[in-house]
């Protein structure tokens, strides 16, 4: 009794997600599913360890990892049901479901955007985005996408 | 006569008839700005109408015994008849049959401004796109540094945060970031149940704020009709 525990100190002053501790505490409890003690392997197939629910890696290239954060930092979870976490939606793949925005040649080669402003006041502020490559031309602030409607076949040819 | 002597406390040059005479309690007293009034005190005010005390809004010191110019049958008058108690009792009975101020709160709550200042959230587009286009101008504004960013092109090539915290126990809720805000991204919802069980939930990253955006969308826009004419 007295050597287990001392152990277990010891474990738990240099790493306290490793894997050693995990399978010492594993003889003594079972491992639960909503708290700490989940290795990464076990984590890694899991819904909860997905980035977002409709995308399962992240989407920059600095963002940490959901995986990473759960088993890097354990502590931060004790007795936290992992399901309950906060996990939007990815905008990521989101705005690349929205179709993009054909001018036709009477519109011209500026498309103007302004985020739906003069219906909901919840816009943004108006950009105009010169179309004349032949290429989806996103707003930088929506994301929505416009093209000339003369280059809609290179366009969808690219995204096949 | 009774009229007199219930309201004989009011000054007397109020006692004249008119829309100031107030008997017993009923009915409130019209809070009307004096200067609408032909009365032009508006001169006091650096210009301004609306700063003027409302008529009656200061009452006169009540006299003492040997100030007033009461008789002593109308002092002894008042003694023995007890008015002053006869309209204590009124006002009591008076509120006995109002409706009750109390509200149950966890199921009735209190009117809130559209302009109330809540726990924060972050928008979307109707695409579903993040509003926040990482500008920072919340994070400089801030008075109490409590918003941290950091900004990198997303793979798709568009500029996003990839970290948006918000320390909400340094927050003081002054809605300066709303207001800086261009895109109308960060808000601060109506909600103020978020209370937690330990600081570390306090410390609100970017997944927690678009849920909260999510999830409070629907009373974002009511409040943003509510307040749009003033707008």
């Amino acid at each position: 009794m007295y050597r287990i525990s001392s152990i277990s100190r010891r474990l738990l002053s240099k790493s306290i997600a490793s894997p050693k501790f995990i399978r010492l505490n594993s003889t003594v409890a079972p491992v639960r599913k909503t708290s700490t003690g989940l290795t990464k392997e076990e984590l890694e197939g899991q819904e909860v360890a997905k980035q977002a629910p409709n995308r399962d890696l992240q989407w920059s290239n600095s963002q940490e990892s959901r995986l990473n954060v759960i088993t890097r930092h354990p502590h931060r979870f004790v007795q936290r049901e992992l399901d309950l976490q906060p996990r939007p939606y990815a905008a990521i793949e989101l705005i690349a479901k929205e179709p993009i925005r054909y001018l036709s040649h009477h519109d011209g080669n500026i498309a103007v955007c302004d985020g739906n402003r003069g219906s909901t006041l919840q816009g943004h502020p108006k950009v105009y985005i010169n179309l004349d490559q032949a290429k989806a031309h996103p707003c930088g602030y929506c994301g929505l996408r416009y093209a000339k409607e003369e280059f809609k076949e290179v366009i969808e040819a690219q995204e096949a | 006569m009774l009229r007199q002597i219930i309201t004989a406390s009011v000054p007397k040059q109020s006692l004249s008839i008119g829309a100031s005479t107030r008997l017993l309690s009923t009915g409130s007293r019209l809070m009307k700005p004096a200067a609408t009034a032909d009365v032009p005190q508006y001169l006091t005010t650096g210009g301004s109408t609306q700063s003027v005390w409302p008529k009656g809004f200061r009452l006169a010191k009540p006299k003492t015994w040997e100030e007033g110019s009461e008789s002593a049958l109308s002092k002894a008058t008042k003694f023995f008849f007890l008015s002053e108690i006869a309209r204590g009792m009124y006002i009591c009975m008076e509120m006995y049959f109002r409706a009750p101020y109390t509200i149950y709160y966890p199921f009735e709550k209190g009117p809130i401004s559209p302009r109330f200042r809540g726990e924060h959230a972050l928008r979307r587009y109707p695409s579903g796109e993040e509003r926040c286009i990482a500008c920072k101008l919340c994070e400089a504004i801030c008075p109490a540094q409590a918003i941290t960013i950091e900004a990198e092109e997303r793979i798709d090539g568009s500029r996003r945060t990839y970290k948006y915290d918000i320390d909400m126990t340094k927050c003081i809720y002054c809605g300066y970031c709303q207001e800086s805000c261009p895109v109308d991204a960060i808000v601060e919802s109506p909600n103020v149940e978020y209370t937690t069980a330990t600081r570390e939930e306090l410390l609100y990253n970017k997944e927690k704020l678009l849920e909260n955006g999510d999830k409070w969308e629907q009373e974002l826009q009511y409040c943003i009709d509510a307040d749009a004419p003033y707008r």
